[in-house]
């Protein structure tokens, strides 16, 4: 095989690289030109290499594409190789192993694996490294077609050819891209985990000593009661009571920042852990796994005289866990913010096309300001009335978790008439070269 | 448990460090309390000058670890106290902000004997400090060996 690669020129012998005398080859391309199957236009395009050879693979037509990406010139190549001989040897050898075993018959490593699937009537087009004459190599993505006479017998082969580094050089530059942002992330996530925990740590002190004061201020205030009434004044004199009074309103106000505080940095530490969760794609029965979200939130939607009504959806293929809380939360968020007096009604209907599905969570609820329909989707940020426990976050985690998943959230709304969340996703999600762990 | 045992507190956060004593005092626990505020100065209350740990060979120990220390891992701290033939014995109760399920895992796989989360809520807090040091009555600690 090397040996044929350093020396071109010289014929190879077998099954498929035999060069017959001279007459057969006339005939075999006078055959193949009979056919029709090759035109000229094709043949002087600068830009395909094509290279037509007959049914042993030699090589009869070398057109001015093939030239010119090879460096070799027709005539030292017509009658003399096979396209195999230009070929990566390695390659070729994988690619006869790889066939061998996906049709289940042994095929030779030689021209015979470049063109088999071809022969046996099956479309076929690979990426191949040629080398050029001067040693070089490119790498091509290569079309081959049988060529037939009028009763349907292989006379020989097409093969079409085009440069493929552009596009090599593409994928590797969009792979040293994915990589740094794999990096990126990966720094995000460490970044998120390790504030999150030192963050927490000075909350444990302000909670625990404010908590230590209310305990000893208690005990202070009885003491100097007892003191007062000692010295015969009033135990609990009004200004004692005032200051009493404003000494537990401030530590209220410190521990009940504190426990704020403490559900923000949980909810970040919950989006970052989140985040680093790897994302098992399975084929999910959405129509279900809204059910079940509905029947979670029975009890809240009875609560507030809400009827949610579930269609059929289509499936998807995608991971359950991260659509369970993106649903969840938007059917929650439906539940807890309808209009007071007003029955509640939320319907959850799609609409597919080719490669996506809409899922659409509508309810007849108070509305969201036009102002605030992208700001509700940011962190800790929220709208309207806040007259309903939350910290901001569901929407914010259903939107990165979308995103993740390919698709796009939407929201559409009319204050005080209702609001449509619409969830944009893939059918078919699949592990993206930048969400594989590393 | 003994008073003669002592309890060597790897902890960083003063704060921190007062809090749990306060609780543990509360909770009736008279044992001497080493302080420990970084990992530096824990490895050297532990192993010795020598790095040997013989130092502590027949001293009834109990080790409260922090895992975030500023010099090191408080894991680090752990994984040398398990290797350590003189000290392997001794209970460590890892007392730490992290509630991460990897990384509790990670110190019951390093031979950790409990594990208790710091909560910021201070009643659970005080509830948990306070529940380890009456569980400390009943419980049986070795000699270093």
């Amino acid at each position: 095989m090397t040996e044929d690669r350093k020396n071109p020129a010289r014929p190879r012998n077998g099954a498929f690289g035999g060069a017959g005398p001279r007459t057969e080859r006339r005939q075999a391309e006078e055959a193949i030109l009979k056919a029709g199957a090759l035109q000229n236009a094709i043949f002087n395009s600068a830009n395909f290499s094509s290279i037509a050879t007959d049914a042993k693979g030699v090589i009869q037509i070398f057109n001015v594409g093939a030239e010119r990406m090879l460096g070799y010139t027709a005539a030292e190549v017509m009658n003399k190789i096979t396209p195999a001989d230009i070929s990566d040897p390695q390659e070729v050898i994988a690619r006869a192993e790889a066939l061998s075993v996906e049709l289940a018959t042994p095929i030779s490593p030689g021209f015979e694996a470049l063109v088999f699937k071809a022969s046996r009537g099956i479309e076929d087009i690979y990426e191949l490294t040629y080398f050029r004459k001067d040693g070089s190599r490119f790498p091509a993505v290569v079309s081959v077609t049988a060529l037939r006479d009028a009763q349907g017998s292989i006379i020989g082969y097409l093969l079409i050819g085009t440069d493929n580094t552009a596009r090599k050089l593409v994928e590797i530059e969009k792979e040293k891209v994915d990589q740094r942002l794999r990096e990126a992330n990966e720094e995000i996530q460490r970044f998120a985990h390790i504030v999150s925990h030192d963050l927490r740590s000075p909350l444990v002190n302000i909670m625990g000593f404010a908590s230590e004061i209310d305990a000893w201020q208690k005990q202070m205030f009885q003491q100097l009661g007892s003191l007062r009434t000692q010295v015969g004044g009033e135990q609990n004199g009004a200004g004692d009571m005032a200051l009493r009074a404003d000494v537990e309103e401030a530590l209220g106000f410190i521990k009940s920042s504190v426990a704020k505080m403490d559900r923000l940095i949980g909810a970040l530490l919950k989006l970052s852990r989140e985040g680093q969760r790897e994302f098992q794609p399975q084929s999910i029965d959405m129509t279900q796994l809204l059910r079940s979200t509905m029947e979670a939130l029975a009890f809240q939607a009875q609560a507030v005289d809400a009827k949610i009504s579930i269609a059929d959806l289509p499936s998807v293929t995608s991971d359950r866990l991260a659509l369970e809380q993106i649903f969840s939360n938007l059917l929650d968020n439906a539940v807890k913010y309808l209009r007071v007096g007003v029955p509640g009604s939320i319907e959850v209907q799609a609409t597919e096309s080719d490669r996506m599905v809409i899922y659409e969570v509508r309810d007849n609820g108070r509305g969201i300001d036009t102002k605030d329909r992208e700001r509700i989707f940011d962190l800790f940020r929220r709208s309207g009335v806040q007259d309903r426990p939350g910290d901001g976050i569901g929407l914010a985690h259903a939107r990165a978790l979308v995103r993740r998943l390919g698709g796009s959230i939407n929201v559409e709304s009319e204050p005080d008439r209702g609001t449509v969340f619409k969830v944009t996703l893939p059918k078919r999600w699949q592990l993206a070269a930048s969400e594989v762990a590393v | 448990m003994t008073q003669q045992i002592a309890i060597a507190m790897i902890e960083d956060d003063e704060g921190h460090a007062r809090l749990i004593e306060k609780n543990l005092r509360r909770a009736g626990v008279q044992n001497e309390i080493v302080p420990l505020t970084d990992g530096a100065t824990a490895l050297k209350f532990l192993f010795g000058p020598d790095g040997s740990g013989l130092v502590n060979k027949g001293r009834p120990l109990l080790i409260l670890l922090d895992l975030n220390l500023p010099d090191m891992s408080g894991i680090d701290i752990l994984k040398r106290i398990k290797e350590n033939d003189h000290l392997r014995v001794v209970p460590v109760v890892v007392l730490t902000t992290t509630d991460d399920k990897a990384e509790i895992q990670r110190c019951f796989d390093l031979g950790c004997n409990v594990y208790v989360t710091k909560p910021v809520d201070y009643e659970k807090f005080a509830h948990a400090i306070q529940q380890f040091g009456l569980f400390m009555y009943v419980m049986q600690v070795p000699v270093a060996i």
